[in-house]
């Protein structure tokens, strides 16, 4: 085992330690232990990328943590007040390093299984209760200042070694902040649900992280021209409540030499607030959460019969659609898997938005230069064939089943193989078709409907054509890649050797547009593609081909 | 007996790699008898179960359940077999509601009977309360009560059961053994294999011994005793699969702890 740097920094705090009756060594140990159980655990951010390297992963992570940061920079560079561009920053930063910290770091403040393993060695509450309180201190300060890191470095070139003392001031009492703020967070959760609620709830602070990541680059380059370039600071009484306000002001008050009443009241809330809330934290909350931890384990449960009645009833509308009963069997059976399975979830749920909202945002991106009112842009938009790039949607739509082959319970699998089921592929199709009745019809009806906002009624026959090379593009992929049983694989395992499939879509997508492209306007011809297309890919969907057990692994 | 066997395995071998885990296994199962399947770790009971059920391939010999040949390919014999794994691997994001009412419908039970069969039955085992809730919330033996309801609810002829009784409470356990008992006299067979002798001693109409991928012993509970001279199932284990040197690995670990 190495010795970590971070336990040599803390060594120097050793005292502090010491003073408050707890045994430094014992709790230096198990701080050892904690990190290097972090280096073996795979952040959220990275949970779609194919790394195996499970050393890594944490350095991988920190690495776009900073590259997040970089946003920050492009905020200090502009020519605004200090007052405005710090407020902007610490305002992302508090909600960036928030989010990370309940997504990433929920499992160290609400662990109650070390209890269990170091109480019942000869260890003081107070000594494993500290080695937590730092351990989860080490991360968030870690992160907030890789995360604040390049712009730290910005402000130095910039402004100098005063600014840079200023912010690394005060990125020590935003953390103290923030600890506080998720604390309390979990503290009002756990008041309010048991165990499994507040897992969900966590996971879904993990799919908005996630969404916030990749949809928050769409729009950086975007915040100047939405803020405007002529920004004139004023007061409004409301940035009391800001507490990136607080945090900004001592730059404008040192820097600026602005000195007035409410950057100094600023300033002094800036300093006193997180002190104040931290000697809260430990003295009062930290106990009551403590006590409340226990119901993390707890689970309440109602009788819930409308379930049972909602799954009877829903069976019967689908009936119709998926005729074969093992199939549709398999179809509640996957949708079942996919609401319930956090995991899944937390890699399927962030595509399915994106889908939604990417053709949107890009579009948008492309139609907003130099254009102000909103009419003018649904009149231009209206012009052409913009709706086009609902391909994007399909193309992202497309390659989101393969998520289905795995889960974290890929071991229940054997249930397949011990049912009295002829051939797998009722299996492999009744999941799919779960997955599009559930999921991708609901997200392509609502890019629909927005599309449907400047184009109107004549917008259908596209919409149609668009959704029909939707399924023809799925059952396609479907038929070219390995067949895999669904929620049988462990995550991460292999996830790169579809690739070729997502070129295939990819191309699909883009020769599917071209034609599109090429009828839009041709009435006849529109059609004629149109029945081309739907009759394909009904004759593809109903011949599925009879996949063996021996075909499938 | 005069009856057409269950269970039929002529010659079973297998081998995992270099490993040979079964070297020929010959067995005639029948109606209405309760199989306890003994042997050490790593003997191939579980793997023998697992085979039994098309869990696991390539295996040479014969194996024929009702009188068909498995390896035909012909999946409707499931239809009649219960099985309870020996590790108890669950989709467990899933509720028993979900989870239960979904392998029903496989086995060809309708939706609305199922889940009545489901909640009755859980109801019966003393864990109604958590028919809605993820089965990950459940304890163990809560988790093998549903793994035995999920391997009965099709009311199956045989059951092939691996540690059924793990984790559940003295109390269960009795129940577990009367439904077991009860069921093998109503005719249908029990292949139940466990490392807890006295169980196995109590319950088992025909008890089975391999070692090492063989077959070793093969009878009553009296006649084995008859056979090997020894008082208890225990006993004639140890002297089966030539294991005498317990009170001296226990002298050396006891040492060790003592040791500095």
């Amino acid at each position: 085992m190495k010795d970590f740097w971070v336990l040599k920094v803390l060594d120097v705090f050793g005292f502090f330690y010491r003073a408050m009756g707890i045994d430094y060594e014992v709790m230096r140990k198990i701080l050892k232990l904690k990190l290097l159980m972090d280096q073996r655990r795979v952040p959220s951010v990275l949970v779609n990328s194919k790394r195996k390297d499970q050393e890594n992963t944490f350095n991988s992570a920190l690495i776009i943590y900073a590259l997040m940061g970089l946003t920050f920079v492009f905020i200090m560079l502009p020519p605004f007040p200090l007052f405005f561009k710090m407020n902007l920053i610490f305002g992302m930063l508090i909600f960036m390093v928030t989010m990370t910290m309940v997504s990433e770091f929920s499992s160290l403040l609400l662990d109650t299984k070390d209890r269990g393993i170091l109480l019942s060695k000869p260890i003081a509450a107070q000594t494993v209760n500290a080695a937590k309180i730092t351990h989860i201190l080490i991360n968030l300060l870690t992160i907030t200042f890789v995360m604040a890191g390049p712009s730290l470095i910005v402000g130095l070139l910039k402004y100098g070694w005063l600014f840079f003392g200023i912010y690394f001031f005060e990125l020590l009492l935003l953390s103290g902040l923030i600890l506080f703020l998720t604390s309390v967070l979990y503290f009002i959760m756990l008041l309010f649900f048991d165990g499994d609620k507040l897992k969900d709830i966590i996971n879904y602070f993990q799919i908005i992280l996630s969404l916030v990541l990749t949809v928050g680059y769409q729009f950086t380059g975007r915040i100047f021209q939405l803020v405007g370039h002529n920004m004139v600071v004023s007061f409004k009484w409301w940035m009391y409540l800001l507490p990136s306000a607080w945090f900004a002001a001592p730059f404008s008050l040192i820097l600026e030499n602005k000195v007035e009443h409410n950057y100094l009241y600023l300033s002094v809330i800036g300093i006193l607030g997180p002190i104040l809330v931290l000697i809260i934290y430990f003295g009062v909350i930290i106990k009551y959460f403590e006590k409340n931890l226990y119901k993390l384990d707890n689970v309440t449960s109602k009788k819930r019969r409308t379930t049972e009645k909602r799954a009877i009833i829903y069976k019967k509308i689908i009936s119709p659609i998926v005729r074969n009963n093992h199939e549709n069997i398999f179809c509640r059976f996957s949708q079942n898997m996919i609401s319930s399975e956090r995991s899944i979830r937390l890699r399927l749920y962030p595509s399915l938005a994106m889908a939604t909202f990417m053709p949107i945002i890009i579009m948008a991106n492309f139609l907003l230069i130099g254009i102000t009112s909103v009419n003018s842009v649904l009149t231009n938009m209206s012009q052409g064939a913009y709706y086009l790039w609902l391909y994007l949607a399909v193309f992202m739509l497309s390659v989101t089943p393969f998520t289905l082959t795995s889960s974290e319970n890929y071991k229940g699998a054997w249930i397949y193989k011990a049912l009295p089921i002829e051939l797998p592929d009722v299996i492999l199709m009744g999941t799919l078709k779960g997955f599009i009745l559930r999921y991708l019809i609901p997200v392509f009806l609502l890019e629909s409907i927005l599309f449907a906002v400047p184009y109107g009624a004549r917008l259908i026959p596209h919409l149609i054509l668009i959704f029909s090379n939707l399924l023809l593009l799925i059952i396609l992929l479907f038929k070219l890649s390995p067949k895999e049983l669904p929620f049988s694989k462990k995550f991460q395992a292999g996830e790169n050797k579809r690739l070729e499939l997502v070129f295939a879509s990819l191309a699909f997508c883009g020769m599917s547009a071209v034609v599109h492209y090429a009828l839009r306007d041709f009435g006849v011809g529109l059609l004629i593609y149109v029945i081309i297309v739907l009759s394909v890919t009904a004759v593809l969907w109903k011949t599925s081909a009879r996949i063996s057990w021996k075909d499938v692994y | 007996m005069n009856i057409e066997p269950v269970v039929t395995m002529n010659d079973l071998k297998i081998s995992f790699g270099s490993k040979k885990v079964l070297k020929g296994i010959n067995l005639e199962i029948y109606r209405g008898q309760i199989i306890g399947y003994i042997g050490p770790n790593g003997a191939g009971k579980s793997t023998t179960v697992k085979i039994l059920l098309g869990l696991v391939d390539g295996y040479s010999g014969e194996i024929r359940i009702f009188g068909e040949d498995i390896s035909m390919g012909d999946v409707e014999y499931k239809r009649k077999i219960g099985y309870v794994p020996e590790t108890v691997d669950l989709y467990e994001n899933l509720t028993a509601f979900e989870y239960l009412t979904f392998i029903g419908e496989v086995y060809g039970l309708g939706l609305e009977l199922v889940n009545k069969k489901a909640k009755k039955l859980m109801a019966i085992l003393g864990i109604e309360e958590v028919y809605h809730s993820r089965i990950s919330s459940y304890s163990k033996g809560m988790k093998q009560k549903l793994l035995i309801i999920s391997s009965m609810i099709h009311n199956p002829d045989i059951l092939f059961l691996d540690e059924p009784l793990s984790g559940l409470d003295a109390n269960s356990v009795m129940i577990v053994k009367e439904i077991l008992a009860e069921l093998a006299a109503s005719g249908k067979t029990i292949f139940y294999s466990s490392h807890i002798m006295d169980v196995v001693e109590k319950i088992s109409s025909r008890i089975i011994l391999i070692n090492e991928g063989q077959i070793v012993a093969d009878g009553s509970f009296v006649e084995l005793q008859e056979k090997s001279k020894q008082g208890s199932l225990e006993q004639i284990f140890n002297q089966l699969t030539g294991f005498t040197r317990h009170k001296e690995i226990a002298g050396e670990f006891i040492k060790e702890l003592q040791e500095g």
